[in-house]
C-alpha cells in the first residue's frame, strides 16, 4: 500500500477562510464564516463547541465528505476544492480513517467483515483477513471477530468502528464525537485507544468533542462559537 | 462473490427479495409451463376437430404448388375432396357426403370406428381408408344395412364396405352440414369418373406440423389465394374468444398475468426494503474512499448473484409442481398433455431476472445522490427511499410485461387499470379513514382504539399493506369470478338437452307426420325449419357479378349458394342488433352480422335471391348476431314468412330424443326413408368431457395463482416487520400486556383487510364486468353471496396470516426489539 508518510510540522489538512451556507426556501443560514484552521502530520486537534455551531460541518469539509461555499480546502497536500466527488474518494481511500457517533458498522457483516470493507475497497490490497484481525487484536476484540453488531455492546461496536478506521494505518482520522453515545468508563477506555493507535501508526487525529478532559490530550484545541473559531 | 452473497442473506430484507424472485420464479414457471401446455393442448383439440392445424380449401382443385410450398417448409400434407353423390347398394340408394382423403388423413385427430368382428368398440385410427374399400357413418350405414365386407357403388366404381365411422374430424364443416358421409381412399376417386371440372365439390388440401413453419406457410400462401380458396388455421389466437377454447386460454393468461404482478409487486417491495439499509452501506463504502463505479459493480454483483441462482432454483421447482399438476389431471381426466417445452422455462427466467433490474436499476442510478456526509447525520438517507423513478420504473415495467404477457391490449389494459384504480381507490380510503380517525375517536386505552391509531399514525405502511391485499384480494376474485362465468357459459352453451339429432332432406308433406312421430316417442320441441338453397343475384338491384367487394372473402361468399328460410319469430339465442325484426306482413330480411358485414349490406339495403331460377326481392330489414355454438340450426338469412313465394323448400330439425330413446333413427329410417338423420350423441358427449377436463385443468392453474398470491402477501408483512418491531418494543417498554398488544394487532390486520377487501370486490365486479363484456363476450351476474363469502374471507387471511407472521415478535424481550442489528 502506497503509505503517505507525512512527517510532523508538514501541513495534512487545511481550510483557509472557508464559508458554508445552505439555503432553505427563501432564507440562507450560515453555517460556517471564515474558517481557518491547519492540522499538521502526526499531531491531533480537538474541535469543541455547543451544539449547532457548526463542529460536524467543519469535520465534513475538513475530510473532503463536503465542500465549503467559499474558501479552499486542502487535504493531504492537494486542494479538493475543484474535484468531483469520485476524485475525492480516491483521495481518501485508504488513507483517511472515520469513527462516527452511531458507530454505523454493517448489521449485517460480522466484525472481521466490518473491518474488512475498509481494507476491500482499497485497490490491490492484501493479506486483508491478517491485517483486519491485527486490527480488531489491536483494540481487543480479537475473540468477537465473528459477531455481529446486534451481539456486541455500544462501547464494542465504537472499538470494532475504530478498528476499522486505523486498518489501513491513515495518515488522519476524523472522529465526530466518538464517545458521544457511551457511559464514562468506556470512553475513557476508547479515548486512550484512540490516542495510542494515531501515536503508533503516526496518523494525524482530528476529533469533535463536547468532553473537555478529551480535548486537553489534543495538541491542538479550536472552540467554534456559532460558525467561528475563537 | 460467495462471500458477498452470504453477507448479504443476513439481512431480512435481502432474504425477502431473494425469496420473491424464487416465488416469481415458481409462478411463472408453474403457471407460464403449465398454461402453455394447457394452450397447447386447446390448439392440438381445435387442430384434431379440423383434422389438421390448417388447411385451404377450395371449389377448384387446388394448384400444386401449394402442396410443393407446404412439403418444402416441413409440413405434412394430406388432401381431400368432398361431394355429394349417391350411395347405391341391394338394398337401395342414398344422397351421401363423400369425402376421398389421401392414406394419411387425418393429420390431427382421429377417427374413431365401432367395433366389428375382432376391431374392438372405439377403435381409433389415424389412416383412411385403404384403397378399394369405404367406411360409413354409422346413419348411412345402417339406413343401407351396409354388412361387412358387402360391396357399395359409388359412381362407376364398386367398393368393398369395411368400417363404420362412429367419430371423425368435422374438416371445418358446420355440424349442420354434416350429411351422412363416406370416407374412400383418395386414390380411386379417378376410377369413379364422379369428378370432373364441372361438378360441385370442395377440394382440402391439409397441413400440420409446428408453428413456425405453419405461420412461414400462411404467410407464403396467403397472398396467392384466389378468391373462391380461403384459408382457415385451428390457432386458438385466430378464433380468441369466439368460442370457449379461446376463452379458456384468455383465462390462462389472465391468471399468468396476475401472478407475475403480484410476484413483481413483492419484489419490489423487498427492494425499497432493502435500499433503506443499503443506502447506509454505500454511504460508508463512500467514506471509506469507493468510487461509484466500484459500488455500483459490487452492488450489481451481489443482486445478479442472489437472482440468477434464486430464478433458476424458482422456476425448476415450478417445472416440478407443473409436472405434479399435469400427472394428477391425467389421472383425473386421462388426458396426457403435451410435454413441457423450453420457451415458457426460459422466458420465466428472464423476466425473473428482468424484474430484478426493473426493480433495482432506478436505486442504483440513485447511489450517486447518496451523501458520504449523511453518515454524520442521521435521516438523510431516508430521503433516497422515497425514490421516485423507482416507482415510475416499476409501473412502466409492470405495463411492458403485462402487455408481453397478455398478446391482448384490452386484456392488459383492464388488469392493469384495475390494479391502478385498487391502488389509488386504496389510498383514498385510508387517507379519509385517518382523518375520520383523527376527528372522531378519542384516545382511549383500547386495543380497538390503538389499532385504528396504528393503521393512522403509519400512513404509508397502512397504504402500502392496503393496496397490496386489495391487489391481491382484487386478482384472486376477479380471476375466481371469470372462472365461474366461463365454465357456466359452457354448461349453458351445451345444456342436458341440447339436440342430439338433427334430421335433414324432410320433404314439406313428412313435417306433420314426422312430427307426430317425435312427439309419441317423447321428444317435446321439434321445431322444423325450411331449408330453400338459393343464391344472393343481386344488391340494391345491382348484378353482384357487377360489384366491387373491399375482399375476397365476398366474392367467394356470393359465389357460394345459401341456406334461406322463412321465420315468424326471432329464434333463440339470436339478438338484433340493428334494424327491426319483422312485424307485421311486411316482407323483410334478416342477415346475420357477420355475413352482412362480408357483402357489405346494412338495415335498408334490399337483396334480390335466385332460387333455381327464380328471384325474389326484399328490403333488410334487420341485422343478427348469431350464437352459432347454441346447437340449433343457425340461418345467415332469414325471409318473413311468404318473402320466398312457393319456392323448392324441404325442412331441417334439431330435436333431443332421451338416452332410452335410442333406436329412434331406426324407426325414423324405415319410416321415412328419405330423411336423413344425424346421430350428434358422440359428438356431445365429446364436447361435455372436454368441458369437464378443461374446468378442472382450470382449476389447477388458479390454485397456482392463488398460492403465489398468498406468499407474496407473507412476504409483504415480512417487510414491515422492522417498523412492526420497533412499535411492539415501544408499547411493551411503556408496560403494554402481551394480550393488549396482540390484540390491537389483529384487529388491526382484520381492520385492514376488511377495507382492502371490500374495495378490492367492487372494483372486482367492475372489471370482470368489464372483461365478461368485452373480452369473454358473456353475460355477468353480480354474485352477491360469494362476494360477501370473499371479503369474510379476505379478512380472515389478512388478518390470521398478518398475525401469525409477525407472533413471534410479540415473546422478544423489548430491549433486545430495540438492538439496531435485530431482525427477526
Ligand atoms: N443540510 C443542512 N441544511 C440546513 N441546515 C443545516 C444543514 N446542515 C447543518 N445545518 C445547520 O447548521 C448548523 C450546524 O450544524 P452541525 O451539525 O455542524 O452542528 P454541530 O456543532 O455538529 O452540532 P451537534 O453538537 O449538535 O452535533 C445547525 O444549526 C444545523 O441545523
Ligand atoms: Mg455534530
Amino acid at each position: 500500500m502506497d503509505k503517505v508518510n507525512i512527517p510532523p510540522e508538514h501541513v495534512i489538512a487545511q481550510t483557509i477562510r472557508i464559508n458554508k451556507s445552505v439555503t432553505m426556501g427563501p432564507e440562507t443560514i450560515n453555517i460556517l464564516n471564515d474558517v481557518s484552521l491547519t492540522i499538521y502530520g502526526g499531531t491531533s486537534a480537538s474541535i469543541s463547541g455547543i451544539s449547532g455551531s457548526g463542529k460536524t460541518t467543519l469535520l465534513g469539509i475538513l475530510a473532503g465528505l463536503d465542500l465549503p461555499s467559499s474558501g479552499t480546502v486542502s487535504l493531504l497536500g492537494q486542494t479538493i476544492n475543484d474535484m468531483n466527488e469520485d476524485q475525492r474518494a480516491q483521495l481518501r481511500c485508504g488513507k483517511v480513517g472515520f469513527v462516527f457517533q452511531s458507530f454505523h458498522l454493517l448489521p449485517n457483516l460480522t466484525a472481521l467483515e466490518n473491518v474488512s470493507l475498509a481494507l476491500e475497497v482499497v485497490p490491490n490490497s492484501n493479506q486483508i483477513r491478517e491485517r483486519s484481525l491485527a486490527a480488531l487484536e489491536h483494540v481487543g476484540l480479537a475473540a468477537r471477530s465473528r459477531h455481529l453488531p446486534s451481539q456486541m455492546s455500544g462501547g464494542e461496536q465504537q472499538r470494532v468502528a475504530l478498528a476499522r478506521a486505523i486498518v489501513t494505518k491513515p495518515a488522519i482520522l476524523f472522529a465526530d464525537e466518538p464517545t458521544g453515545n457511551l457511559d464514562y468508563a468506556t470512553s475513557a477506555q476508547i479515548e486512550e485507544m484512540m490516542f495510542s493507535l494515531c501515536k503508533d501508526f503516526h496518523s494525524a487525529l482530528v476529533v469533535v468533542t463536547h468532553d473537555k478532559a478529551l480535548a486537553k490530550r489534543c495538541d491542538q484545541h479550536h472552540v467554534i462559537e456559532a460558525g467561528r473559531l475563537v | 462473490m460467495s462471500g458477498q452473497f452470504k453477507r448479504q442473506l443476513r439481512q431480512s430484507e435481502f432474504r425477502l427479495l431473494f425469496a420473491s424472485i424464487l416465488l416469481a420464479g415458481i409462478a411463472l414457471g408453474a403457471v407460464g409451463i403449465f398454461g402453455d401446455r394447457m394452450e397447447r393442448e386447446m390448439v392440438n383439440r381445435t387442430s384434431a376437430m379440423l383434422g389438421a392445424d390448417a388447411q385451404i380449401s377450395s371449389t377448384r382443385p387446388l394448384d400444386d404448388s401449394y402442396g410443393l410450398k407446404a412439403e418444402e417448409l416441413g409440413l405434412e400434407v394430406a388432401r381431400s375432396v368432398n361431394f355429394m353423390s349417391m350411395i347405391i347398394n341391394d338394398r337401395g340408394s342414398r344422397l351421401a357426403g363423400v369425402r376421398a382423403v389421401s392414406s394419411n388423413y387425418p393429420l390431427r385427430g382421429e377417427i374413431v370406428l365401432k367395433g366389428q368382428g375382432n376391431l374392438p368398440e372405439g377403435q381409433k385410427t389415424r389412416s383412411a381408408p385403404p384403397v378399394g374399400s369405404v367406411w360409413a357413418a354409422s346413419q348411412l350405414s345402417k339406413s343401407l344395412g351396409l354388412k361387412f365386407n358387402s360391396s357399395v357403388q359409388l359412381g362407376d366404381s364398386v367398393f368393398k364396405y369395411q368400417h363404420e365411422i362412429l367419430l371423425e374430424p368435422e374438416g371445418g364443416a358446420g355440424m349442420l352440414r354434416l350429411a351422412p358421409r363416406i370416407l374412400m381412399n383418395l386414390e380411386d376417386l379417378g376410377e369413379t369418373g364422379l369428378i370432373n371440372p364441372a361438378s360441385r365439390a370442395r377440394f382440402r388440401l391439409m397441413v400440420a406440423g409446428d408453428r413456425d413453419a405453419l405461420s412461414r406457410f400462411e404467410a407464403a400462401i396467403k397472398p396467392k389465394l384466389k378468391e373462391y380458396e380461403s384459408w382457415r388455421i385451428a390457432d386458438t389466437r385466430q378464433q380468441q374468444v369466439r368460442n370457449t377454447v379461446g376463452r379458456i386460454v384468455s383465462f390462462i393468461r389472465l391468471a399468468i398475468l396476475l401472478s407475475v404482478v403480484l410476484a413483481v409487486v413483492a419484489m419490489a417491495l423487498a427492494a425499497q426494503g432493502l435500499w433503506g439499509k443499503q443506502a447506509n452501506e454505500v454511504a460508508i463504502l463512500r467514506c471509506l474512499g469507493q468510487q461509484h463505479r466500484q459500488t455500483l459493480k459490487r452492488l450489481a454483483r451481489s443482486y445478479l448473484g442472489a437472482a440468477l441462482p434464486a430464478a433458476l432454483i424458482g422456476v425448476l421447482t415450478g417445472f416440478g409442481l407443473q409436472a405434479v399438476a399435469g400427472k394428477l389431471v391425467e389421472d383425473a381426466t386421462g388426458i396426457a398433455l403435451p410435454p413441457a417445452s423450453w420457451m415458457p422455462g426460459m422466458i420465466a427466467v428472464i423476466i425473473c431476472l428482468l424484474s430484478l433490474v426493473a426493480v433495482m436499476l432506478p436505486i442504483m442510478i440513485s447511489v450517486k445522490q447518496i451523501p458520504a456526509i449523511s453518515l454524520l447525520r442521521s435521516g438523510q438517507t431516508d430521503e433516497i427511499r422515497k425514490n421516485r423513478l423507482a416507482i415510475y420504473s416499476i409501473l412502466v415495467f409492470l405495463i411492458l410485461l403485462t402487455v408481453f404477457l397478455a398478446r391482448d391490449l384490452t386484456l392488459a389494459l383492464s388488469v392493469l387499470a384495475g390494479l391502478v384504480v385498487a391502488t389509488v381507490l386504496l389510498w383514498s380510503c385510508i387517507r379519509v379513514l385517518i382523518v375520520l380517525a383523527n376527528r372522531y375517536i378519542a384516545p382511549k386505552s383500547s386495543a380497538w382504539y390503538l389499532a385504528v391509531k396504528a393503521i393512522c399514525s403509519n400512513g404509508s405502511r397502512s397504504a402500502w399493506i392496503a393496496s397490496t391485499f386489495a391487489a391481491i384480494m382484487f386478482s384472486l376474485i376477479l380471476l375466481g369470478l371469470i372462472r365461474g362465468e366461463v365454465f357456466e357459459a359452457w354448461e349453458k352453451s351445451v345444456p342436458d338437452t341440447a339436440p342430439n339429432l338433427f334430421l335433414i332432406n324432410i320433404k314439406e308433406s313428412n313435417t306433420e307426420p314426422l312430427k307426430d312421430m317425435l312427439v309419441k316417442s317423447g321428444v317435446t320441441k321439434a321445431d322444423m325449419y325450411a331449408v330453400i338453397r338459393g343464391r344472393i343475384a343481386k344488391i340494391n338491384d345491382r348484378d353482384v357479378a357487377s360489384l366491387d367487394f373491399k375482399s375476397a372473402e365476398s366474392r367467394h361468399r356470393i359465389n357460394h349458394e345459401f341456406n334461406f328460410t322463412e321465420l315468424s319469430d326471432l329464434p333463440a339465442d339470436n339478438t338484433v342488433i340493428s334494424g327491426e325484426w319483422f312485424s307485421s306482413d311486411e316482407p323483410g330480411l334478416s342477415i346475420e352480422r357477420e355475413t352482412a358485414q362480408v357483402l357489405e349490406v346494412s338495415a335498408g339495403d334490399s337483396l334480390t335471391l335466385d332460387v333455381a331460377g327464380i328471384f325474389f326481392t326484399a328490403p333488410v330489414t334487420s341485422i343478427r348476431e348469431v350464437k352459432w355454438d347454441n346447437m340449433q340450426p343457425n340461418f345467415y338469412i332469414i325471409a318473413s314468412p311468404g318473402v320466398l313465394g312457393d319456392a323448392a323448400r324441404n325442412y331441417i330439425s334439431g330435436v333431443y330424443v332421451p338416452q332410452e330413446r335410442g333406436d329412434l333413427v331406426y324407426d325414423i329410417n324405415r319410416q321415412f326413408p328419405n330423411v336423413t338423420a344425424i346421430d350428434l350423441g358422440m359428438l356431445l358427449e365429446r364436447f361435455r368431457k372436454l368441458a369437464n377436463q378443461g374446468s378442472g385443468a382450470i382449476s389447477v392453474v388458479f390454485l397456482f395463482t392463488f398460492a403465489s398470491a398468498l406468499l407474496v402477501f407473507i412476504g409483504m408483512i415480512q417487510a414491515q416487520k422492522p417498523s412492526r418491531q420497533r412499535e411492539i418494543a415501544l408499547l411493551k417498554s411503556m408496560g403494554a400486556s402481551r394480550k393488549f398488544i396482540k390484540n390491537s394487532i389483529f384487529t388491526e390486520f382484520a381492520l385492514t383487510g376488511f377495507i382492502a377487501g371490500s374495495v378490492a370486490c367492487i372494483l372486482a365486479m367492475l372489471s370482470s364486468w368489464l372483461l365478461a363484456r368485452n373480452l369473454f363476450e358473456l353475460s355477468f351476474n353480480i354474485p352477491w353471496g360469494a362476494l360477501a363469502l370473499y371479503i369474510f374471507c379476505g379478512t380472515l387471511i389478512v388478518s390470521v396470516t398478518g398475525f401469525l407472521s409477525i407472533r413471534n415478535l410479540l415473546n422478544e424481550l423489548p430491549v433486545k426489539l430495540l438492538s439496531p442489528g435485530f431482525v427477526k
